[in-house]
C-alpha cells in the first residue's frame, strides 16, 4: 500500500503525495519534536521536509526505503532547525501550589528527575538527540539507526554511547547545582 | 537516577511524552506546495544519485555515465592522434640504451609485526590489535587511553605536533571477540584496518593507539580505511 502510494506520488501524482503525507507526518513530527523540544520549530521542519519529500522522491530508487529515507529528512531538518536556533526553546513547566502538596516523596523525586532528565537533553546537541530519539523513542537498531543517518554502524554505536555519556553529565551537573543550591538557601 | 538501566528507563518514558499528530496547517501547506509546484518528468533523473545511496558507493549510476564518457572521449581523442601522425621511420635506440640498467643498490624493507591489546574499561572489553607493516619504519606501537573527546567518522589518524615520527590512530569501537588487523603497505602510505562486522557490542568510547615511526610522517597524506570484514 505504502509503496504504491510512493510509488504514484514519485510518478507526480499529487493524490497519492497527499496520502503520504496523511500517512507520514505524524510519525516524522513526534520525531523532530523530540529532537529540537519545540512545537514551533518541530513544525518548521516538518514542513521542510513534506517539500523535500516531494521534490526529491523521485531520486528516491527504491521505494521500500521511503521511511528510512523520511527519517533521514526529517532528521536532518531538524537539526539544521536546531543550528539555525530561531526561536529560544524554553519551556516553562508550572506546578499548582497544591499539586506538591498532593504528591508522595515518590511522586515528588520521579518529577525532579524527570525536569532534570529535560534540562540535560536540551543541553545535548541535535546530533546526540537525535541518536538517542531514534534508538529509544523511534526504537531503530543501531544498522537501521546507520541507514537512516547515511552513517557507518560503528559510528551510530560511538555517537550513541557518547550522547550518552554528555546526558548523564549534563544530569550529574544539574543534581550537583541543585544539592549545592539547597544547602545555601 | 545513576544506573544504566534506570536512565534507559526513564529516557524511554520522557522521549514518549508529546505529540504524535502532525498540525493540519502543515500537512495542507504542504499538498498545496505539491500542487503549485507540478513535477515534471526529468529526462537526466537517470544520472543522479539514488538518495538513500550509501556514501562511498563506487558504482552509482551517475559514475558509470562519466566513466562511458571519459572512455569515449579518450577513444576519439586516440584515434584522431594516430589519424594524424605522419608517417616515420622506426626509430633504433643507440647501443647506449640498451644496456640492462645496473641493480639499485637500495635495501628492501623489512616488514614487522606487533601485537598489541586495547582496554576499554567502561565494557571491560579487550581488543587485540596486530600491526603489519610492510614498509618497514614501524618502530613501536601502544595502546592509548579512551577519551572523552568527539568521536571520529570511523577512522582518523593525526600527527603528534611534538614529535612528527608519533601518529596516533583513532577509531570507533566495535565491541568484544574479534581480532582487529591493520596492514601498512610497503610505501607507508596505504594503511587497512580490518575488522569482523558486525560487532556483538555497540556502544563504546573510541579505540585509540600511538604508533611510532624511524622517520616523519605525515597524517594527511595517508590513505586510511576502516574494513568491516563480514562474518
Amino acid at each position: 500500500m505504502l509503496r504504491e502510494l510512493v510509488e504514484r506520488a514519485a510518478n507526480g501524482d499529487q493524490e497519492a503525495f497527499a496520502s503520504l503525507v496523511q500517512a507520514s507526518s505524524g510519525r516524522l513530527y513526534a520525531v523532530a519534536y523530540r529532537i529540537l523540544r519545540d512545537p514551533y520549530l518541530a513544525e518548521d521542519a516538518l514542513q521542510q521536509t513534506l517539500i523535500t519529500i516531494w521534490s526529491e522522491l523521485p531520486r528516491l530508487r527504491d521505494p521500500d526505503r521511503f521511511e528510512a529515507w523520511s527519517y533521514r529528512v526529517i532528521v536532518r531538518a531538524s537539526t539544521a532547525e536546531a543550528k539555525r536556533g530561531k526561536r529560544a526553546a524554553t519551556t516553562l513547566r508550572l506546578l499548582p501550589d497544591d499539586a506538591d502538596e498532593a504528591r508522595g516523596p515518590d511522586e515528588f523525586g520521579a518529577v525532579a528527575d524527570r525536569d532534570r532528565l529535560d534540562r540535560g537533553f536540551k543541553k545535548l546537541n541535535a546530533d546526540q538527540r537525535a541518536v538517542l530519539v531514534l534508538h529509544h523513542y523511534v526504537g531503530l537498531t543501531p544498522v537501521d539507526m546507520a541507514e537512516v543517518l547515511g552513517i557507518p554502524v560503528g559510528t551510530v554505536g560511538s555517537r550513541l554511547h557518547y550522547a550518552t555519556k554528555a546526558l548523564r553529565a549534563a544530569i550529574e551537573a544539574d543534581e550537583r547545582a541543585t544539592s549545592t543550591e539547597e544547602r545555601s538557601a | 537516577m545513576t544506573g544504566s538501566n534506570d536512565l534507559d528507563r526513564m529516557l524511554a518514558s520522557y522521549l514518549d511524552e508529546g505529540p504524535r499528530r502532525a498540525p493540519e496547517r502543515t500537512m495542507d501547506a504542504a499538498v498545496a506546495f505539491a500542487a503549485a509546484h507540478p513535477r515534471r518528468r526529468d529526462p537526466l533523473l537517470f544520472l543522479k544519485p539514488d538518495v538513500m545511496a550509501r556514501r562511498g558507493s563506487l558504482f552509482g549510476p551517475q559514475l558509470v555515465w562519466a566513466a562511458l564518457l571519459i572512455v569515449l572521449t579518450l577513444g576519439v581523442v586516440a584515434a584522431i592522434a594516430i589519424g594524424t601522425r605522419p608517417s616515420q621511420e622506426p626509430v633504433v635506440p643507440p647501443p647506449s640504451a640498451l644496456t640492462p640498467p645496473s641493480p639499485s643498490p637500495s635495501i628492501a624493507p623489512r616488514p614487522t609485526e606487533f601485537a598489541i591489546e586495547l582496554f576499554d574499561p567502561s565494557n571491560e572489553i579487550r581488543t587485540p590489535i596486530t600491526i603489519q607493516d610492510a614498509s618497514g619504519t614501524l618502530v613501536n606501537a601502544e595502546p592509548g587511553e579512551p577519551q572523552d573527546a568527539e568521536p571520529v567518522d570511523q577512522i582518523a589518524a593525526t600527527t603528534d605536533p611534538a614529535d612528527p615520527t608519533r601518529l596516533e590512530l583513532v577509531w570507533t569501537f566495535c565491541g568484544a571477540g574479534s581480532d582487529q588487523t591493520l596492514t601498512i603497505d610497503e610505501s607507508g602510505l596505504v594503511w587497512r584496518l580490518a575488522r569482523v562486522f558486525p560487532c556483538d557490542t555497540l556502544g563504546g568510547a573510541d579505540l585509540r593507539m600511538t604508533l611510532t615511526f624511524s622517520e616523519p610522517v605525515d597524517a594527511t597524506t595517508l590513505d586510511i580505511e576502516l574494513v568491516d570484514v563480514p562474518q
